[in-house]
């Protein structure tokens, strides 16, 4: 197989797409990252997604459930940039949402991918800010190396 | 090996006459026209309606979901096209089949006025590139409205993906790396191993 079929986007199923397949060091690069987040109290899932909302890599139970978060991650991100631009106070950092049964937290990881993380209500969300930024940096020094 | 698909004018020309002309029917009672014996109605729209579906979205969330969410229609309405032209592209091997079909995407975008264009295939390196030497219409569209600076025809990226991969059996990606609609001259897509964002086009 030609290599730039074998790493192409999976997109045969154009509704519901499911994962961009990174390149095998990136994707264990990736995976080492996101590693320690699920020993934080409350982590239930994480996606890493480029920013168009295709996935790059998630710890979730489906490659469709991530499909589904990182679509809707990527453009609340995009929206959260545009209210920055239209209020005239720059770009968001971090952002994160209360749910009635959890909590979404999202953070720029460079200017290829973004971080989405799915926590329990109870979770730390100090402590959980603190550890997404210092794997956003991971993912975003992993991914300008592609 | 390498492939290259193109059309002449005269080509063109007869594709629009059976395309845009002889495989339309209107149905008077509804008012509604339908192609080839399809169940689905179609219309015609201005180019510039398609660009203001992927200007409006860009306005709400940024570049890149919105050049994703119009990619993957494209990407639909080119399997399905593909689909429907796999059924007369049989003769000969199933590889001759493929190739004829991939290279049947030359006649049915000029044919339905979406610009006429040339694709190349390289068998050995798996890279596809579709060119738009004038332009898509949508990127024709683009460019009345002023220039911009990303890539305006995120449709006919996925329309190209959508019909190059359901014609050869692949899951190519493909990245508009030249649209008239920002300056450009001519539209561009080349299938890429992995898309990258620019910088410049999220900041």
């Amino acid at each position: 197989m030609p290599v730039s079929a074998s790493r192409a986007a999976s997109i045969s199923d154009p509704v519901h797409v499911v994962v961009v397949k990174a390149p095998q060091g990136i994707e264990e690069r990736l995976r080492e990252a996101m590693e320690p987040l699920r020993k934080v109290q409350g982590f239930v899932s994480a996606a890493v997604t480029r920013r168009d909302g295709l996935v790059i890599h998630h710890t979730f139970p489906s490659a469709r459930a991530a499909a589904g978060l990182s679509a809707m991650a990527a453009a609340m991100v995009g929206a959260s940039r545009a209210a920055g631009a239209e209020l005239g106070i720059g770009l968001p950092t971090y952002g994160f949402i209360y749910f009635e049964d959890g909590i979404l937290l999202i953070q720029d990881a460079g200017p290829q991918a973004i971080l989405a993380c799915l926590l329990e209500l109870g979770a730390n969300i100090g402590y959980v800010i603190t550890r997404i930024s210092r794997i956003s940096d991971q993912v975003r020094e992993a991914l300008e190396d592609l | 090996m390498k492939h290259r698909f193109a059309l002449s004018d005269e080509e063109s020309q007869a594709q629009f006459q059976l395309v845009s002309k002889d495989l339309l029917e209107h149905n008077v009672k509804q008012g509604v026209n339908y192609w080839a014996g399809s169940p689905y109605p179609t219309m015609l729209l201005w180019a510039g309606r398609v660009y203001d579906f992927l200007r409006v979205m860009e306005e709400i969330v940024g570049f890149y979901p919105a050049h994703r969410q119009s990619y993957l229609v494209g990407y639909r309405s080119g399997t399905d096209g593909a689909a429907v032209s796999e059924v007369i592209e049989t003769k000969g091997s199933k590889k001759a089949a493929r190739t004829r079909l991939l290279a049947s995407g030359t006649s049915i975008t000029a044919g339905a006025g979406w610009g006429r264009c040339t694709i190349e295939y390289d068998e050995d390196s798996g890279k596809a590139i579709w060119e738009f030497p004038e332009g898509t219409a949508i990127g024709l569209a683009a460019r009345l409205e002023g220039a911009r600076t990303k890539p305006a025809c995120p449709f006919i990226a996925g329309f190209v993906a959508g019909w190059t991969n359901r014609s050869l059996g692949v899951e190519l990606e493909f990245e508009e790396t030249k649209c008239v609609g920002r300056g450009d001259d001519c539209c561009l897509f080349e299938s890429v191993a992995f898309l990258h964002a620019k910088k410049e086009y999220v900041e």
